[in-house]
């Protein structure tokens, strides 16, 4: 899952990634394209002004160097605006570009060495050409002095051709005025004459030997192929440029594209989120309402539950009930038996009552009577002295009294029984109610005094217990049911059966012990009892819902049921009930309603 | 912008008539001359120039603490030491003259032999000369950020702080604020006829007859182009004493065989306050110096009159000398 999970961000980092790479790629730096092309035109714009000073100053038609040194600057700036540029930079698509800026630098070099040397050349020139008239001036005033008019005019003829040679100097001129110098010669003359006209000749010979090479340096200088080498570096870097376009707006589409994409991969993504998400919503929804029927299902199951439980508590109580109906009714039979008997003997009784009746009657009329005869009298007396003698010799008054009375003890034992019955059932009380629980076993032994007579005696060991809350009737169920157990625990081994009933106190607790020498349970047995429908009796002896009844009952009032068991040995069952139930009384009455 | 190259005749047009254009720009108020006027104001950034000059008086850039570019170039001796040859630390002495500090920014390279491009260029060499400040950049930046002051300084005018590049373009700055407009030549070409005396205006036309302004021209008078030391004449043949290293010039930057003895051309603006005079201090006296550019570079024979008008002519080269921003008391 974790693992999962950074992969998926992985790939999300990757796929921004690629749209960052896609859109520096398809984005081209027009601003330094322009800048640098305009900088190459400074360049030429530089080159063409530099051009123009240095043919300026050849032509003598600039007074100094300042102009054409003042290129310098400009050029400079320039050349190092071009080194810092995207024309050097060190990457193989600029190669070209690269090789041909570093040509043109090398271009511009070398004409500044030719500027400078022209420079340097054309200053001692022009020395010597400004000298020139002023040579001519005092070499044509010595002449004049020495009258060699002869000389003067070769000397016109060798300056005119020096000023030529100055503007448009060519090898043939070159020699022609050699030729003319050498004839310029003084054999005799003064000291003056003879070094003015070295001078001149040093001079002239000066402007010979360098105004060729100056106009050539000029020339070069100003016909080095820088122009056409900066047209070259900006095709170059034009077609670099084109390239460079050409390959983002590759990248531009490919962005486009991939953005496309990513755009439809996130639709894509968000239609599935929804749907799923709709999903979950959907499964979330019939979850809420699986949970809400569950819940209504679950109460109507729990309902039913509760009723079937209620019912089954019932028909327990009732099969519990009528179980004993045998037992009570033989119980009530035997006193009805007798009293039945005892009154039909006192009916008999009243038969010889009444003759005894009858007799006195007539006496009592003969008496009353005007013809009374003595013997009649006499016969009547006798007849009624006969008769309640005979009803003192069959000690019937006596009898008749004692079998009303037997008869009053046997109405009354059905009456208690009834009674007990009546209160056992509760069917009245099956509200909570402050309860004796020795009370309570007491009128349960009554009840099930059949189910035991026979089997086993009954030694009750009641303590002294307070009252609990409870529900009488349920607790009363649970001891009808453990005592009718132990009594058919004890019904099945041979020795004489002892139940032992125990109650006290014991800490929070009341306890009531049922301790039997019955048959006993297994530990499998006793693992299962408490289950419902678990049974040991045969079939139609049993529901098997009794000892679960009986567990679900004392667990209702918060109450404990233990047994200890040896097959062969007996049985021995504990119950605890807390005294004080009302820490949580409420909630214990609602569960109690839900058993009951 | 295309030119079609190999057809200089096409470019020559082209540069006529751009010249004429700015042929007439230069006209302008000012006399047509080869010599122009220093401007009268430069665009500085006041705080670096400030922050310059504490770094030029700092003795801190010297490995010992001994030595600051001020040493060499002492602003109250017009950006020299007047020294034939220059002492470094632990009392080496260099082999060359230390030219003047002042109107440095104006000239087109640095140093005699024009090596460096720039005044910034130019400023990190003598730190790390053995034989001059004989430090290093570890050593100097620590030291200089060891300083609240400086911390505070680089901080208001450069957002890297210390490093070699600031310092040295602090310094630069402060360079170039080093320069002397106005001066009385100045005024001159600005149309103020008196205020050069007739000698002096001869001067200058004698400096332009006699070839001296072929190369001394422009408004540094010199500064702006590279000539052979001995053009008419070997001057080296001539000196007494050996040819020394320093004395090949430029070709020790190119190699070149023809550059040997070729030497920046030196700006003659405060060439009247800064003796000796060439690379190896040889010309003790201005008008020494005048001898021999006449004898080696001129080939030319000049009278003592026109010499000594020339030498007056050079005097009213040199304008105002107050350094902006830090004045030379400042030094530490």
């Amino acid at each position: 899952m974790m693992r999962n999970k950074s992969s998926h961000s992985m790939l999300v980092v990757l796929a921004v990634l690629v749209l960052i790479v896609l859109y520096f790629k398809s984005g081209v730096d027009g601003h330094e394209y322009f800048q640098t092309v305009s900088t190459i035109r400074d360049l030429q714009r530089i080159d063409a002004d530099w051009n123009a000073q240095i043919l300026r100053t050849g032509l003598a038609l600039n007074k100094n160097f300042d102009p054409l040194a003042g290129v310098l600057p400009r050029l400079r700036q320039v050349k190092q605006k071009l080194s810092k540029s995207e024309l050097n930079k060190p990457e193989p698509a600029l190669a070209d570009v690269s090789r041909q800026l570093s040509y043109l630098m090398q271009l511009l070099k070398q004409k500044e060495k030719l500027v400078e040397s022209f420079k340097s050349g054309h200053a001692v020139m022009r020395n010597s050409v400004r000298f020139l008239p002023n040579a001519e001036q005092q070499l044509l005033t010595i002449a004049r002095e020495y009258e060699l008019f002869d000389m003067v005019e070769r000397m016109r003829g060798v300056l005119g051709r020096i000023y030529t040679f100055v503007l448009l100097p060519n090898e043939e001129l070159k020699q022609n005025i050699i030729d003319l110098m050498g004839r310029l010669q003084v054999s005799d003359g003064s000291k003056d004459l003879i070094d003015t006209l070295r001078m001149f000749k040093n001079h002239a010979q000066l402007i010979l030997d360098s105004n060729i090479e100056n106009k050539k340096k000029m020339s070069e200088a100003v016909s080095m192929p820088t122009a056409v080498a900066a047209d070259e570096l900006f095709n170059l870097y034009d077609k670099f440029h084109g390239a460079r376009l050409a390959r983002a707006e590759d990248y531009r589409l490919a962005l486009i594209t991939y953005s496309s994409l990513m755009v439809v991969a996130l639709v894509v993504i968000g239609l599935k989120l929804r749907s799923s998400y709709r999903a979950l919503n959907d499964a979330n929804v019939s979850l809420q309402y699986a949970n809400d029927t569950l819940e209504q299902k679950v109460g109507e199951r729990t309902r039913k539950l509760r009723d079937s439980q209620s019912q089954l508590v019932q028909s327990e109580k009732m099969a519990a009930i009528g179980q004993m109906v045998a037992g009570v009714a033989h119980e009530i039979n035997t006193p009805l038996g007798y009293v039945g008997s005892n009154v039909e003997i006192i009916g008999d009784v009243l038969q010889s009552l009444e003759a005894v009746a009858v007799d006195f009657h007539r006496f009592a009329e003969l008496m009353q009577s005007d013809d009374a005869d003595e013997e009649n009298i006499k016969k009547q007396m006798d007849s009624i002295h006969e008769r309640v003698l005979a009803l003192k010799e069959n000690e019937l008054f006596e009898e008749s009294r004692s079998l009303i009375k037997d008869a009053r003890y046997g109405l009354k034992q059905i009456n208690e029984i009834v009674l007990n019955l009546k209160e056992f059932s509760r069917m009245d009380r099956s509200k909570e109610d402050e309860f004796d629980i020795n009370e309570g076993l007491e009128q349960t032994l009554k009840i099930a005094y059949n189910s035991y007579k026979h089997e086993a005696e009954i030694i009750k060991e009641f303590g002294d217990v307070p009252n609990i809350r409870c529900f009488p009737s349920q607790v009363n169920q649970v001891f009808l049911n453990l005592i009718t157990n132990a009594a058919h625990a004890v019904s099945q081994v041979d020795r004489p059966g002892i139940i032992r009933i125990a109650t006290g106190v014991q800490g929070d607790s009341v306890y009531i012990t049922i301790r039997d020498n019955g048959i006993g349970m297994t530990e499998d047995v006793q693992q299962r009892i408490f289950e419902p429908f678990y049974t040991t009796k045969d079939v139609g002896n049993g529901t098997g819902l009794g000892l679960s009844i009986t567990h679900a009952i004392i667990q209702e009032h918060e109450g404990k049921i233990k047994l200890l068991s040896k097959p062969g040995v007996g049985s021995n069952f504990l119950i605890l009930f807390p005294i004080d139930r009302h820490a949580n009384g409420a909630q214990a009455v609602e569960k109690q309603e839900m058993i009951a | 912008m295309r030119t079609d190259c190999g057809c200089p005749i096409a470019l020559l047009v082209w540069a006529l008539l751009l010249g004429g254009v700015s042929l007439h720009g230069i006209g302008g108020p000012f006399r047509d001359e080869p010599v122009k006027p220093l401007p009268l104001t430069l665009q500085l950034n006041d705080k670096k120039v400030y922050l310059g000059g504490l770094l030029f008086h700092d003795r801190r850039l010297s490995r010992n603490n001994t030595i600051a570019c001020v040493n060499c170039h002492d602003l109250q001796r017009a950006g020299t030491d007047h020294q034939r040859f220059s002492t470094g630390i632990f009392g080496n002495l260099g082999g060359l003259n230390s030219p003047t500090v002042f109107n440095a920014g104006f000239n087109f390279r640095q140093f005699w032999d024009g090596r460096a491009e720039t005044l910034e260029e130019q400023a990190r060499e003598p730190i790390q000369d053995p034989r001059e400040m004989g430090s290093n950049w570890g050593e100097v930046i620590e030291k200089l950020r060891a300083d609240d002051q400086y911390r505070r300084f680089f901080r208001a005018s450069y957002p890297e702080g210390i490093t070699p590049e600031t310092v040295t373009n602090a310094i630069a700055e402060f360079e170039r604020s080093l320069y002397t407009p106005n001066s009385r030549f100045d005024q001159y070409l600005r149309g103020d006829a008196d205020a050069i005396t007739p000698d002096e205006k001869r001067g200058y036309e004698l400096f332009k007859s006699y070839g001296c302004v072929s190369c001394h021209q422009g408004m540094n008078v010199g500064g702006n182009m590279f000539q052979k030391f001995g053009v008419m004449k070997n001057y080296f043949k001539e000196r007494k004493g050996k040819i020394k290293n320093v004395d090949l010039g430029r070709y020790n930057v190119t190699g070149n065989e023809q550059d040997k003895y070729y030497f920046k051309v030196p700006s003659l603006r405060l060439v009247a306050f800064t003796p000796p005079y060439f690379h190896d201090g040889s010309a003790k006296t201005l008008r020494e110096a005048v001898d021999v550019m006449f004898e080696f570079q001129l080939g030319r024979i000049g009278s003592e009159a026109d010499k000594n008008n020339i030498v007056k002519f050079l005097k009213t080269l040199a304008g105002n000398m107050r350094a902006r921003g830090v004045s030379a008391n400042d030094a530490k």
